[in-house]
């Protein structure tokens, strides 16, 4: 165990899922330089068959990732940026996700995409600037942003293990962070949140780099009111369970996302609390999301549409005084 | 071109099959044609009647290793592999005994046993998973060829191109296999690809390229055979685009969206049926040679009808599955529950 960054947690679970298993290969633009550090010397450690360097070409190789994960590769397939997955929708969409099923159990698709540049990195403007996971839960794929260096080992871990298709995103913003990662391999299972903070006057439900935020939050509130932070770790597999045992204690919530509000993953947990758990609820269900606009490059503007600290703190405070 | 074979390089057991197989494709799909127009099943007949010959000369060509991936027009390439009458009828029917177990339905099919690794209803999007499995042969090196079949159509879907890109770049195991039936739905490949051949295309790509005739089934085997020869033999991905033509429509409804509205003349359907169509050609090629006489070809027309009707059958005895099963094999793991449409 020691302390290491984020992104040294992503390294090591690439390459330790390529040492431990020929059938794992990458594809991937610049990934033989590793242009976003993920898998630096890779391709000398395990060659360049396994480790490919793809033309920008992102439907043809995630298409070519999901053919060979039917034959029994484990592609990690790494797209660069966070508004790849508009390009490849079809890929992920209607054959990834889809095959298993199609084909009744025949074939199954146990490919990883990873995204390095997720989330807000700042400054790249409405292009690159999209957190487009919950487009991809709204069609069944499964989705995991983790939040801290333990989990972003342990979560891609499984991720690559998992045999259905999953999309695992690394917030920029999140990389330098650092923290405590076993240098062994080990696995976050997908479909448990975190409980990173414990209360039981207010549930702050977040995920990606929005936790970092509330778990501030919830810091700040001290000996104001107890703020439970929990960490969805994994949008798709949704810990219904673990959302729902919080309001359960708690009564109010917000619910933090890095994505837009309309038809956001927070929407979704919203409904399941309005669903199952309104008689529990003290004061109506808030949510902190992306505004729906688009991203600018202009920095108040960027900085206007962001879920952030002082939003979410906001929040907590309409929850404790709610007005109906 | 490759070195021609004539009807005497073939076993006669060979040759048999291979009429065998176009019948059995043509009479399975106007078995199938009846069933969606009386009603009696799920969905629409996309047929390639008059396209036999590209698909069993194909298949025909292939070891029993090889995959190959099909299309939303693909009832020729599965039964050439071999993929099981009576499970592909259930299939049509959406039947629990269908080969994919009535989840896919006539355009959607997956069997592994028979090499089938896909068809896929999203035009162009089953070619990089065939170039998907040949880079995991290449990575395994384990001297198996895929052949992506892909139409006309496809053939102008980017998708496609990167695929024809990142096969020629890293040389992989595979045949790509346009049948240019010469429309997609009403568009002509005339008018939506510049070049006089789509094999014309395989030369951006430093890829061997060739159009062939697709209408006979022993010059679809002969050219197919090379392709793969070659593809297995470490020289890289190979172009065949096989001129060919479909009888019908698009799909079993195209005529009652067109109305007055004809992309065809039937005069020119006739020239296809009357002077290219690939059964009769065969039997004229091989009656010529004198291997097999009218009865041979008569008995074996007998015993595909009889076959077509058994498994129609097959598929009406068939149990349909309980809706409830929809929420299941979703995934391959257990760590999502899907929700249902109320709760």
């Amino acid at each position: 165990m020691s302390e290491k960054a984020y992104l040294t947690a992503v390294i090591e679970a690439y390459r330790q899922s390529m040492a431990a298993d020929d059938d794992v290969i990458l594809l991937g633009e610049d990934v033989q330089k590793a242009l976003l550090n993920t898998s630096i010397g890779l391709a000398d450690e395990f060659g360049e068959d396994r480790v490919r360097d793809t033309p920008i070409a992102e439907p043809g190789f995630t298409g070519i990732g999901v053919g060979a994960a039917m034959d029994g590769k484990r592609p990690i397939v790494e797209y660069q940026i966070n508004t790849i997955p508009h390009l490849t929708m079809e890929q992920l969409v209607n054959n990834a996700a889809r095959i298993h099923h199609m084909s009744n159990g025949q074939y199954s698709v146990p490919m990883t995409v990873t995204v390095p540049m997720a989330g807000s990195p700042g400054g790249l403007g409405p292009q690159h600037s999209e957190a487009p996971h919950a487009g991809l839960m709204h069609y069944g794929m499964k989705q995991v942003i983790p939040s801290t260096p333990y989990d972003a080992k342990g979560l891609l871990l499984s991720a690559i293990e998992d045999d259905d298709p999953v999309v695992v995103y690394f917030p920029v913003v999140l990389q330098g962070d650092t923290g405590e990662v076993p240098d062994e391999t080990y696995t976050v299972p997908l479909g448990e949140a975190a409980v990173r903070r414990e209360g039981d006057d207010v549930t702050v439900v977040a995920v990606g780099e929005t936790v970092p935020q509330a778990t501030a939050v919830a810091e700040e509130f001290e000996g104001k009111a107890n703020v439970e932070v929990i960490d969805l770790r994994t949008p798709l597999p949704l810990d219904e369970e673990a959302i729902l045992n919080s309001v359960e204690k708690t009564g109010r919530v917000v619910v933090v996302d890095t994505g837009n509000r309309m038809c956001g993953a927070a929407a979704e947990v919203a409904a399941r609390i309005a669903n199952k758990s309104l008689f529990d609820l003290d004061a109506p269900v808030k949510r902190v999301t992306r505004a729906d606009a688009p991203v600018s490059y202009s920095e108040p503007e960027e900085a206007e549409v962001l879920p952030d600290q002082a939003t979410i703190s906001q929040a907590v405070e309409d929850v404790l005084s709610p007005t109906f | 071109m490759s070195q021609e074979t004539t009807v005497h390089d073939h076993d006669k057991s060979d040759l048999r099959e291979m009429y065998r197989q176009m019948k059995l494709t043509r009479e399975v799909e106007l078995a199938l044609l009846d069933l969606v127009k009386a009603g009696e099943i799920p969905g629409d007949a996309h047929m390639c009647n008059g396209q036999e010959a590209s698909a069993v000369g194909t298949c025909f060509a292939l070891d029993d290793d090889d995959l190959i991936t099909g299309t939303h027009r693909s009832h020729g390439h599965v039964l050439a592999m071999g993929t099981d009458v009576n499970e592909l009828l259930a299939e049509f029917g959406g039947k629990k005994t269908g080969v994919g177990g009535g989840r896919g339905g006539e355009f959607h099919l997956y069997d592994p046993e028979s090499g089938v690794f896909e068809t896929s209803a999203v035009v162009g999007a089953s070619v990089p998973h065939g170039a998907g499995a040949a880079l995991s042969s290449q990575i395994d090196d384990d001297d198996r060829v895929t052949v992506a079949f892909f139409g006309d159509g496809a053939s102008n879907e980017g998708v496609v191109f990167e695929t024809l890109n990142m096969a020629a770049i890293w040389d992989l195991p595979i045949v790509f296999l346009c049948e240019n039936n010469q429309y997609a739905v009403s568009t002509s490949s005339d008018y939506s690809v510049p070049t006089d051949d789509i094999s014309d295309r395989a030369a951006a790509f430093d890829m061997p390229g060739k159009t062939i005739d697709g209408q006979d089934v022993l010059t679809v085997y002969d050219e197919v055979s090379e392709a793969v020869a070659a593809a297995r033999n470490g020289e890289g991905p190979q172009f065949v685009e096989c001129e060919t033509y479909r009888y019908f429509g698009h799909f079993s409804a195209e005529q009652d969206l067109l109305g007055d509205r004809p992309y065809r003349t039937e005069e020119e359907i006739q020239e296809w049926r009357e002077n290219r169509d690939p059964l009769k050609l065969f039997k004229d090629r091989v009656t010529d040679a004198g291997v097999m006489d009218d009865s041979e070809f008569t008995d074996i027309d007998h015993a595909v009808d009889e076959t077509v009707e058994e498994a129609v059958e097959f598929m009406r005895d068939s149990e349909e599955p309980a809706g409830e099963r929809a929420l299941e094999t979703i995934y391959a793991e257990d760590n999502v529950q899907p929700a249902p449409k109320y709760r």
